[in-house]
């Protein structure tokens, strides 16, 4: 396994094309707006040395029997899907932000799973190819990124209906060696904290739609890829040398629009090519993994938000206060409830038949659907408890400036026992998480991250099965 | 004599899981204490963060004893399992 530092030195080392403000960047490692999104993926390689998180960061590879990090682990039991979420949580808790590295093992384990059913149902070599990939992955203890979402255009439109057919990522040219990929993937979350992506088509695909329905992996500098920095809320407080006015001046998260113009991709990297009746199982294994993720990591950001909420009481003096406590007991009802699903989707998962573990679907999108939910509650009771002052607070500068400073300590100062200092920091980290950088992932991401509101609803409506809970009914009352 | 310390994950610890082998390390400073995969140790220890104990332990087994704590009033319980294992030493 690669050190912290290690991790660091192999992706500045690596030369992607990415664009920031209309200029090209050389490396995320040595962007001040990109950087601490670097380290929130590099706190998955520092804690898996530690020993008293390596139980939950390491796992032994069913591929090779050595001791990896988990983020790079086919799970071979419902104790490894719990164990991922458990982990999850620890780096949320620790990071304070999205730390990236989920999307990539969540498409490994939906791509080892489907490409072996689908060389089953057609004779096809994906799973091979996918089991060398995965040797390598693990060998080289990579960050890889998952790519699902296509831009998609006109949503009332299918993917070979759009006036740009590229809208949807598809195959332009198939060759002896390979096949050439053109489109884009949005929303790509570390894709420049990233050694390789792995991309999948965003849909069920249909007859017809042949040229959609592809799975592949590149190295992130492959010709031809390039990625588009999303702009973050208060994302340029990160240039102004402030460490007090970011709220979270060590961990972050990114997302981008990656672009592939004609991208080459060799025959042995190659996990679906065209079969149309397996792009929705890699769809929905994928998007059902994901939404067992959201119970660990969202739970664990969750967790220092409820702890800074705790503490700007502190500093009011309001700690006491009937209705704070009773607050900060709603916020950690919600948040464990979704720790719950988490777990449960886990607990109840089951082996596939290549041999990994599937979370169950039906409760990993209840987990998720809770998720779109739950940290708009807790960041509002945040809010409340925090005051108005987390959105009015001066900057840095003037709390350092010799003439308005002492007033600033002067007026701001909550209890004596805390420092005005301190007390805006807590205040700027509940900012940062409700509305600034962290709210990207703490908030949107908890949105439409692994699929918006009504995609769990589609699925949880196919797993709820309604007629048997009718023939439950009519037994109770005597209903022939 | 030497003692292998094996934590949980530690997601949700309701202790500090660290202070307590810090405090084995006060009390017993002549303990060799080292990590879970440390090679023999007379005594392993493996400390979790809550009642759930989900370290994974099973291959790890100590010379004398093994003993699995999740609460920091299990503490007098390695204060017992340190003199036992030094007796039979």
């Amino acid at each position: 396994m690669m050190t912290g530092e290690q991790y660091v030195e192999s992706i500045r080392g690596i030369n992607m094309e990415i664009w920031m403000f209309g200029e090209r960047i050389s490396s995320a490692a040595d962007s001040p707006i990109l950087r601490p999104s670097l380290n929130s993926v590099k706190a998955t390689y520092d804690l898996a040395q530690m020993d008293e998180y390596e139980d939950l960061m390491t796992a032994t590879s069913s591929l090779t029997g050595k001791k990896i990090n988990r983020f790079c682990h086919i799970h071979q039991s419902a104790e490894d899907l719990v164990k991922k979420v458990k982990m999850q949580r620890l780096l949320g808790q620790k990071t304070a932000s999205c730390f990236q590295r989920c999307v990539g093992m969540d498409a490994m384990n939906a791509l080892y799973s489907t490409a072996f059913e689908c060389d089953l149902a057609h004779g096809t070599d994906y799973y091979k190819n996918f089991v060398a990939y995965m040797n390598l992955v693990q060998e080289n203890d990579w960050t890889v990124d998952g790519a699902m979402t296509d831009p998609k255009g006109d949503r009332g439109l299918n993917p070979g209906q759009q006036s740009d057919p590229d809208l949807y990522l598809r195959v332009v040219e198939r060759r002896p060696d390979g096949i050439v990929v053109r489109g884009a993937k949005a929303h790509q979350t570390g894709i420049t904290n990233s050694h390789e992506v792995i991309v999948m088509p965003t849909v069920a695909m249909k007859p017809g739609e042949e040229d959609y329905a592809v799975s592949f992996a590149v190295p992130v500098d492959t010709k031809g890829i390039f990625m588009i920095i999303g702009r973050q809320s208060c994302d340029t407080r990160k240039l102004e040398g402030s460490a007090m006015d970011v709220g979270n001046c060590t961990y972050g998260g990114m997302e981008a629009l990656v672009v592939f113009d004609d991208v080459f991709v060799p025959n042995n990297r190659i996990f679906l090519n065209g079969e149309v009746d397996f792009s929705g199982m890699l769809v929905e294994r994928f998007a059902g993994y994901h939404r067992q993720s959201y119970g660990g990591c969202k739970v664990g950001v969750g967790d220092v938000l409820i702890g800074a909420a705790a503490l700007a009481a502190d500093c009011n003096g309001a700690q006491k206060a009937s209705h704070v406590k009773d607050k900060l007991i709603e916020m950690t009802h919600l948040n464990e409830t979704l720790y719950s699903c988490g777990i449960a989707c886990s607990a109840e998962g089951h082996a596939t038949q290549s041999g990994n573990y599937l979370i169950d679907l039906l409760l990993a999108n209840v987990c998720k659907q809770n998720v779109t939910r739950f940290p708009y509650e807790i960041t509002r009771l945040a809010e409340d408890i925090a005051g108005g002052l987390m959105v009015t607070a001066p900057s840095e500068k003037d709390l350092r400036h010799e003439k308005i400073g002492p007033y600033i300590e002067k007026y701001l100062k909550g209890v004596d026992s805390v420092s005005t200092e301190d007390r805006l920091k807590v205040l700027r980290l509940i900012e940062n998480l409700t509305l600034g950088t962290a709210a990207v992932g703490y908030r949107t991401e908890s949105m439409h991250g692994a699929g918006s509101p009504q995609a769990q609803r589609i699925m949880i409506a196919r797993q709820g099965n309604i007629a048997h809970k009718k023939e439950l009914a009519k037994a109770i009352a005597h209903i022939k | 004599m030497t003692v292998a310390v094996k934590y949980c994950g530690g997601c949700n610890p309701r202790y500090g899981r660290l202070e307590l082998a810090a405090r084995i390390k006060k009390e017993f400073p002549w303990l060799e204490v080292g990590g879970g995969d440390a090679p023999s140790p007379d005594l392993v220890l493996v400390i979790c963060g809550c009642d759930r104990e989900c370290a994974s332990h099973g291959h790890f087994t100590g010379y004398w004893e093994k003993l699995v704590l999740s609460s920091p009033e299990g503490y007098g319980c390695i204060r017992e399992a340190i003199i036992r294992c030094m007796d039979k030493g």
